[in-house]
């Protein structure tokens, strides 16, 4: 009897110390899975940081400053913000990613900032306009505005407001170019009232909505109705 | 307790231990598996707003009419008609203001002759 008592304590013991050890296993394999690595490559950047972004809310964790380029570091599962400040001439943005079950592994080689991309602009406009002076006969039936050049300075995005005389057609036009080799390319041929991506896949996506959606030109006073309701942003 | 109730209760942990970590790991949090995307996406990865599946749009103040063509899978592209220059720019900021960003779309527009088409030196 008191054996038996004896050999079933063994047991209990045994089954407490198997059930903690696999729990143990078990939380050791959580916590690995549980992490990933990101990698992100990066030039032309003076301070990169990454937070996670707080499940079920806008909430964001401590930031975790990213040293050097190339640097592997382990962060938990889940979505992350990641912000970036441009050197001196270079944009300074940020982009959400999310982690997953494998590692991520980002590049990131900014845009030119707003700032010297208007300087470069200036000093490009002329150029710009001797290309469409020179492709459109009846261009001047259009304000060519200033419009915006993009990413390293190479893409360029306006709209040509209507200034001529047909009441059908009035329309503000826009285009965008690509300096290839130095040379302006139109790429958008003809002008159109939109730009669409499933038309130019080749354009970045970005410049098309702002082209689309911001760079808007008011048409010129003798076709302004203002019982219309014309939508003026 | 005999062996073999010791060996059995041994093995159901186990396994019960094995399927533990097993959904420990394959268990993951992609969010985008709960379907949060408002869009629906087609075979070709366009995006399929349920508003172009409703009949032509028309705005006689607008004016302007949106119609839509669509294949089995996808809207192939949409049309704005019966609409004058400043029918259009209204007709696109009925797409914007019904979340369908125009950019997404190939739109073309019946009432317009392009004054840069065709025409150069």
């Amino acid at each position: 009897m008191g054996s038996d008592n004896l050999l079933n304590k063994r047991n209990i013991l045994f089954l407490i110390i198997l059930i903690s050890f696999i729990g143990v296993i078990a939380f050791i394999f959580g916590y690995i899975n549980s992490q990933q690595i990101i990698t992100v490559k990066y030039k032309n950047v003076s301070k990169l940081t990454i937070q996670k972004i707080g499940e079920g809310s806008r909430s964001l964790e401590k930031e975790t400053i990213y040293k050097k380029s190339g640097e592997e570091i382990k962060v938990s599962k889940g979505r992350y913000l990641l912000k970036y400040i441009g050197n001196y001439g270079y944009a300074s943005d940020y982009q959400n990613f999310t982690v997953k079950n494998k590692p991520v592994s980002i590049s990131l080689n900014p845009d030119y900032s707003e700032q010297r991309l208007s300087s470069i602009l200036e000093k490009e406009l002329e150029n710009i306009k001797t290309v469409l002076n020179t492709k459109y006969q009846n261009i001047g039936d259009y304000s060519i505005q200033k419009g915006k050049l993009y990413k390293k300075g190479k893409w360029y995005a306006t709209t040509l407001q209507y200034i001529g005389n047909d009441e059908f057609n009035y329309d503000t036009l826009r285009l965008v170019m690509y300096r290839k080799d130095n040379v302006w390319v139109l790429i958008t041929d003809p002008p159109g009232i939109i730009i669409s991506h499933q038309v130019y896949p080749d354009i970045p996506i970005d410049i098309l909505r702002d082209l689309n959606n911001v760079q808007n030109t008011v048409f010129v006073e003798k076709y302004t109705d203002p019982n219309n309701k014309a939508y003026f942003p | 307790m005999n062996k073999g109730q010791r060996s059995t209760i041994i093995i159901v942990v186990l396994f019960a231990a094995i399927v533990t970590v097993y959904f420990s790991f394959t268990g993951n949090n992609d969010s985008t598996k709960n379907g949060n995307n408002e869009t629906a996406e087609t075979e070709e990865g366009l995006p399929v707003h349920e508003v172009l599946y409703s009949p032509p749009i028309t705005d006689i103040n607008g004016p302007f009419t949106i119609e839509y063509l669509y294949t089995k899978n996808s809207v192939d592209h949409i049309k704005i008609v019966d609409s004058s220059p400043q029918g259009r720019m209204n007709a696109i900021h009925w797409l914007r203001e019904h979340g369908i960003d125009p950019t997404d779309l190939d739109i073309r527009f019946d009432d317009f002759t392009n004054p840069l088409k065709n025409r150069e030196n």
